[in-house]
């Protein structure tokens, strides 16, 4: 097990020894993880995997729902895991060193009574929600977010778990201080990681956090926002942009890719000569009924588009395209003349009906899936770091909107900013190349993986030839043009002459990276980017979607008829903020009792008692008005949220327990989106997620 | 002193548990309120599995604050466990599950709860009704459609609530099944496994499953228990090397064995198959492997492995398994020679036993190379040994994430069932759901409920009377079991009483005579010579008044039975099947499969066992093997991996 280390050691000190721990590690963990990782290669794929390895994770908030989403995170085997906590600690504790040393001073008891504040000691409490919290580590004192490493680590011997003892108000005091001398600021800090994780953490408009979901915007960094609260709980994905590749990596993951033009490649001959060639090769009126039922469909279908511009316009036009309904009944005729014997079933004629709309509503060269969209976006997008030309003044307008605090982590990017970097130029490069490639061969890359059809296995395999040699041709000239553009946007961008020399060739697109192109260009039809809203934005509808709220809601909400009651979650949302607003006022959450009334030693039956009636009924009222307010706030719904009074007595009974079965669930949500935003696969969360555990059902919307 | 600090410490761990116990209660307090602490304190669980939901379940449970929890599995600790069974590590590699998982729990909260895991099939018939009386709500984690059956069956006849859940890569599922109120997992419509036709399988393979499971067939014919219905028995001249009359003899080295194995299906039975000549009128036949000429281009590969009972050789020559990238045919040539001299030489006891494990390095290293070979020969697409494992393993893909989702909402389903005590009251109301979970392809995360149904009246396990008996099985004859039991303690008189698929008696007149006879032979034979024994299930039906039952019959001592006022003790009856006339009207489908049977069966067993057959058929068991006609389709291993 590796150590873990206390407040002792500086920020950057910690950096550097996890990365020569990270070194040491790559070597130490490779020859037995494929047999560990073997159920989820099959999900994610080994360039998923290989991505999961890379992430560097930083959970703030080490209680069982943190605790709970890291688990799942160290499980699949990420490269390393920071853990902090949040608050300082009320009572002195001035060493706490490492795990399992044994030190006297921790033997008293002195924390077990902890009040609703003090999260960062193992405290009594913890030990009923978080199950990597030992009875030990409360009688030891020890810092909590030391005692969740340890047990994490536990758990994977790939992953470097670490520990951070300070709390989050020191943590930016001192990296502003740091920033006033010139050194690293927040926003450095938080660029090397990956994914940022905070857990039970009030997200109101004072709340330190604030600053640190600010810092993860300007650098890029997701941050994954969970919470839970009684039987709610909440997951939020804050990302200026995440670009996703795909629907998934894994074994299965090209027979989900749609069909696409290139199939039949039958609109323009000149493009694509040995794929014509083949379709010629067949003669319809020399077939036996035997062998017209195992032609492969994208042979009728281009002969049937053949034979359809035969009729229309004696062939001269090779774009007239059969686009209206009678067109279809055409070919549809055209097609019933090619059977040989229509009682029985002929398959293939079957499936090239069904496809029909292949050579009806798909031009070569058109951008399909919501692509047009992205590669128009990719014009302005610099092919050498990513950004907007305009910010990097690859326009020429200088350097533009960049934000003078960012400069030190473009000098020396930490690496995961230098990964990210990459990854975002890499995309956006790719996309601008489509365009290129479209005007200059008439279609988009063709993948190597065909559909399976009805076909005897020899044309099947003669196909697959055509279609593999096709595609190893495109992702070489895509490459050559990847690399062109390459070229030309290195003069113009500033962010790579910040670079030192090293890290500036690592944003190249090697010669040899076909692999690297391959797999974009069979993940074409799976690039998506979503922007999520930022973390200011938060509680104020001003934006025109809100309206479309409801609808998308109940959309994805499983029109399953279940026990939904429509609203509910809005309303959960809204309350859960009003919670931290609360919070904020009240300096403890409604139903906890207030602080100072509880004494330090206050028995376990003093604390129930806490939990009065009285104490209930008298914040209903207060957590009412701060709900009402936030709720008109959001402004989530066009009719208005609807507080249910029951609603709000339930949130205020629960006094913000944390419930481990919602934890578990939360956590498990929550690790599933950081997965999502580590190997770009999957659509990810936009971007609240709310679970109800009264009635085991979700929904997701934007808030 | 020694011992002053051994009390404190026990008291402090006392302490210690209460403290723990304190806080988990303090929070079920105060969201379910305090009647939810004595109900949580005094539930006694039963988890089947300790697999991927089944460790997530043990620390939900604990965590919530269960005290009395059993878990049951009977599988050891995989490596490829360990990416989401997260209370396994390394060196846990090879032991019990269940064991561990108890292990690890306790050993994170000692003292405050007691998990006692149990290393055993669930469907062992030790596990009877009074056992899973014994519990208040069951949790099932399991991994295959038949143990979940069972427990559901056992589950609906104790009467006791059941937390269904199932997990694949990023879609999971809850069910609650409360006996008699909601539907039990017998009442949903299953979807068939994937089948292929035979002939595909054995001479016109096009898709790489095709040869893989052909490569299985290959595996069991070779080495496994001998099976006339495998679809390969024909292979000219593999009669010679099959595991049976001790034929492994006769070929002096293992080597030899594995070219002649070799040569006769790569090359004698493929031409074979080309002299078929209308199979290839519009497919280019197959070409015949010269597999030792192929062979002869690499060098000797060993087989390493955590299994292997095999020396240990260098690293470089030992097959992966995990790689994705595919073998060439000359690779597959030699690891398919050598994983034959391999099993000869080393697993030479095993032959005749074996059967295909997809976690055994050496079975699939075979299965990969013969496929991959197969392939070659047709002008098949060859796949990486990492995608053969994962096509004949049938492994559904497993992340953390997901299994932590699903534990969790059992857990909830748990808590609703001890905080709604309706639910075993008279009214049954809208109060439990199904949950659907979809992890992420194509749309937005989401966990969807569906309020339950109430039962299903045409299903099989639903619609009948449950009885459990304990009865000395060894002081009865079926005769006086018939009277006493069945005649008097159930009331059915004219009746058909079913063990284990067969048929002991049957009182309708409409039987024969050769079967009267042997009815009147089975009055007179003990119960335990009849095939009674502890944990069996007998079928009662009665023709007259329509009604049947399951008894579920626990053998006890003489000295124990003395105790019941009858010698035995008897609780359930029977049951009404009005939805089975109803069903049997309605549904011509099951009625022209009824033809297809016995007509004797026909006659007397009602649409009961006809039904339950059905179930089974299209679950896609081999109970009696497939029929070898050009119709017949074969199954893939029905193996779900949690």
């Amino acid at each position: 097990m590796s150590q873990l280390r206390g407040s002792d050691e500086s920020v950057s000190g910690d950096a550097a020894c996890l990365e020569e721990k990270e070194k040491t590690r790559s070597k130490m963990a490779q020859p037995s993880s494929a047999g560990r990782y073997d159920r989820q290669l099959r999900v994610w794929g080994e360039r998923g995997q290989e991505l999961v390895e890379r992430a560097r994770i930083c959970l703030i908030g080490s209680s069982a729902t943190g605790t709970e989403t890291i688990k799942n995170l160290v499980l699949p085997g990420v490269g390393a895991v920071q853990v902090m906590d949040t608050q300082s600690p009320s009572c002195g504790l001035r060493s706490h060193g490492c795990y399992g040393a044994t030190d006297a001073s921790h033997t008293g008891a002195t924390h077990s009574t902890a009040d609703a504040d003090t999260t960062q000691i193992c405290a009594a409490r913890d030990l009923g929600s978080n199950f990597f919290v030992t009875e030990d580590d409360v009688r030891h004192g020890r810092p909590r977010a030391v005692a969740v490493a340890h047990w994490l680590q536990e758990l994977n011997d790939a992953v470097v778990c670490t520990a951070e003892h300070i709390s989050l108000d020191e943590l930016l005091e001192k990296l502003d201080a740091d920033n006033e001398r010139g050194k690293s600021g927040v926003e450095m800090w938080v660029a090397q990681f990956s994914v940022l994780v905070v857990a039970q953490m009030p997200f109101s408009e004072r709340a330190p956090l604030r600053r640190l979901a600010a810092a993860c915007w300007s650098a890029r960094v997701p941050l994954v926002w969970c919470r839970s609260y009684g039987h709610y709980g909440m997951v939020r994905v804050i990302d200026r942009e995440i670009l996703t590749y795909s629907g998934g990596g894994g074994e299965g993951a090209d027979a989900r890719q749609p069909l696409d033009a290139s199939v039949t490649g039958s609109a323009s001959p000149e493009l694509w000569p040995e794929l014509h060639a083949f379709y010629d090769s067949f003669d319809f009126a020399a077939l036996d009924s035997a062998a017209t039922r195992l032609v492969p469909y994208p042979v009728i279908l281009s002969k049937a588009l053949h034979e359809w511009r035969e009729k229309h316009n004696g062939g001269e036009d090779h774009h007239a395209f059969p686009n209206l309904r009678k067109h279809r009944t055409e070919l549809q005729q055209i097609l019933d003349g090619w059977r040989k014997s229509p009682q029985c079933d002929e398959e293939n004629f079957d499936e090239a009906m069904r496809k029909l709309r292949l050579i009806c509503d798909v031009r070569p060269g058109e951008l399909q899936h919501g692509l047009a969209p992205l590669v128009a976006d990719a014009e302005h997008m610099c092919g050498i770091c990513g950004e907007e030309q305009e910010v990097c003044g690859g326009s020429g307008s200088g350097t533009g909107r960049d934000v003078s605090g960012l400069k030190n982590i473009h000098s020396q990017p930490p690496e995961a900013a230098m990964h990210r970097m990459r990854s975002r130029a890499h995309y956006w490069l790719f996309l601008r190349c489509v365009r290129a490639f479209v005007d200059q061969f008439g279609d988009v890359p063709v993948t190597a993986a065909l559909p399976d059809m009805v076909s005897d296995t020899e044309s099947y395999v003669a196909l697959q030839r055509i279609f593999h040699a096709r595609a190893r041709l495109d992702v070489e000239r895509m490459t050559a043009l990847m690399r062109q553009q390459q070229i030309k946007d290195s003069a113009r961008c500033s962010r790579m002459r910040l670079l030192p020399a090293s890290a500036r060739e690592r944003l190249l697109v090697e010669p040899d990276a076909e692999q690297h192109v391959a797999y974009l260009c069979k993940s074409l039809r799976g690039f998506r980017a979503t922007r999520t809203r930022a973390p200011d934005d938060t509680r104020y509808g001003r934006h025109p979607e809100d309206s479309e709220l409801v609808a998308q809601s109940n959309n994805s909400g499983g029109g399953t008829g279940g026990e939904k009651d429509d609203g509910v979650e809005f309303a959960v949302c809204a309350l859960l903020f009003a919670a931290d607003a609360f919070h904020e006022l009240q300096g403890r959450f409604p139903g906890q009792p207030p602080l100072r009334a509880l004494p330090v030693d206050a028995s376990d039956d003093q604390q129930v008692a806490f939990f009065s009636e009285q104490l209930v009924e008298e914040d209903c009222a207060l957590f009412r008005g701060v709900a009402q307010s936030v709720a008109a706030q959001m402004a989530l719904s066009p009719q208005g949220v609807a507080l249910d009074g029951n609603l709000i007595k339930e949130f205020v009974r629960c006094g913000a327990a944390e419930l481990h079965t919602v934890a578990s669930v939360v956590g498990g949500v929550a690790a599933q989106e950081a997965v999502k935003l580590l190997t770009g696969q999957f659509q990810p969360l936009n971007n609240t997620f709310i679970f109800d555990g009264v009635r085991g059902a979700s929904a997701s919307f934007i808030a | 002193m020694a011992e002053d600090q051994a009390r404190d410490a026990l008291a402090s761990a006392h302490r210690a548990s209460a403290r723990a116990l304190a806080e988990s209660y303090k929070s079920l307090a105060v969201i379910y309120g305090a009647e939810m602490v004595p109900r949580v304190q005094a539930a006694r669980l039963l988890v089947v599995g300790a697999g991927g939901v089944g460790c997530e379940l043990l620390k939900d449970l604990v965590q919530t604050g269960f005290t009395c929890v059993e878990v049951v599995d009977m599988d050891g600790i995989d490596v490829s466990n360990l990416n989401r069974q997260f209370l396994f590590r390394r060196r846990h590699v090879g032991q019990p599950k269940s064991i561990v998982a108890a292990e690890q729990v306790q050993s994170m909260r000692p003292g405050t709860c007691q998990v006692k895991g149990v290393v055993s099939n669930v469907t062992d018939p030790r596990f009877d009704v009074s056992f899973y009386r014994s519990f208040t709500v069951v949790c099932n984690a399991l991994d295959n459609a038949d143990a979940r059956r069972h427990v559901n069956r056992m589950c609906v006849a104790a009467g006791v609530p059941l937390v269904e859940s199932g997990s694949t890569g990023y879609k999971g599922q809850v069910d609650v099944v409360i006996p008699g109120k909601t539907e039990c997992y017998d009442c949903k419509p299953k979807v068939p496994p994937k089948t292929f036709a035979v002939c595909t399988i054995r001479s016109t393979p096009d898709k790489p499953e095709h040869c893989i499971v052909w490569a299985k067939y290959l595996y069991s014919l070779l080495f496994g228990p001998r099976d006339e219905s495998n679809v390969l028995t024909d292979i000219q001249g593999i009669h010679e090397s099959c595991s049976d009359e001790g034929n492994h003899a006769r070929h002096e080295s293992p080597q030899a064995y594995a070219l002649h194995v070799a040569a006769s299906v790569f090359q004698r039975d493929i031409e074979t198959q080309i002299s078929m000549e209308d199979l290839w009128t519009r497919r280019a036949p197959p070409t015949a492997l010269d597999v030792k000429g192929l062979a002869a281009k690499e060098e000797e590969v060993s087989f390493g492995g955590s299994n292997a009972s095999a020396p240990r050789e260098s690293v470089s020559r030992r097959v992966d398994l995990s790689v994705q990238d595919c073998w060439s045919t000359a690779y597959s040539a030699r690891v398919f020679l050598d994983v034959i001299a391999f099993i000869k030489r080393y697993r030479a006891d095993k032959i005749g036993t074996l059967s295909f494990d997809k976690d055994d390095a050496v079975a699939m290293a075979f299965v990969a190379a013969a496929a991959n070979l197969r392939a070659a020969a047709y002008g098949v697409e060859l796949v990486s040994p990492f995608k053969a494992k994962g096509i004949a393993g049938n492994i559904v893909h497993a992340v953390a994430t997901t299994n932590a989702i699903v534990a969790g909402l059992v857990v909830l389903q748990v808590l609703r069932i001890l905080s709604d005590p309706i639910a075993y009251g008279q009214s049954h109301r809208a109060a439990f759901v199904t949950s659907h979970l979809t992890g992420a392809v194509g749309r937005q995360f989401l966990i969807n409920n569906e309020v339950s149904k109430p039962p299903n009246l045409t299903c099989v396990t639903c619609s009948r009377g449950y009885a459990a008996l304990k009865i000395p099985l060894a002081d009865y004859t079926l005769g006086e079991f018939l009277t006493r039991v069945v005649q008097n303690a159930l009331c059915a008189k004219t009746v058909a009483l079913v063990l284990k698929n067969d048929l002991l008696f049957d009182s309708d007149d409409g039987a024969d005579d050769v079967e009267k006879e042997m009815y009147d032979a089975n009055l007179k034979k003990g119960l335990v010579e009849l095939g009674f024994s502890n944990g069996c299930i007998l079928e009662v039906s009665d023709l007259v008044l329509n009604r049947s039952c399951l008894v579920c019959i626990t053998d006890v001592s003489q000295k124990e039975a003395r105790a019941f006022p009858d010698g035995f003790l008897l609780d359930g009856g029977m049951k009404e099947n009005v939805a089975h006339v109803e069903a049997n009207t309605l549904d011509m489908g099951s009625s022209a499969r009824k033809s297809e049977d016995d007509a004797g069966l026909e006659m007397w067993s009602g649409p009961t066992v006809e039904s339950r057959k059905h179930a089974l058929d299209a679950d896609g068991q081999e109970t009696e093997g497939p029929p070898r006609t050009k119709r017949a389709k074969v199954n893939l291993n029905d193996i779900i991996e949690l």
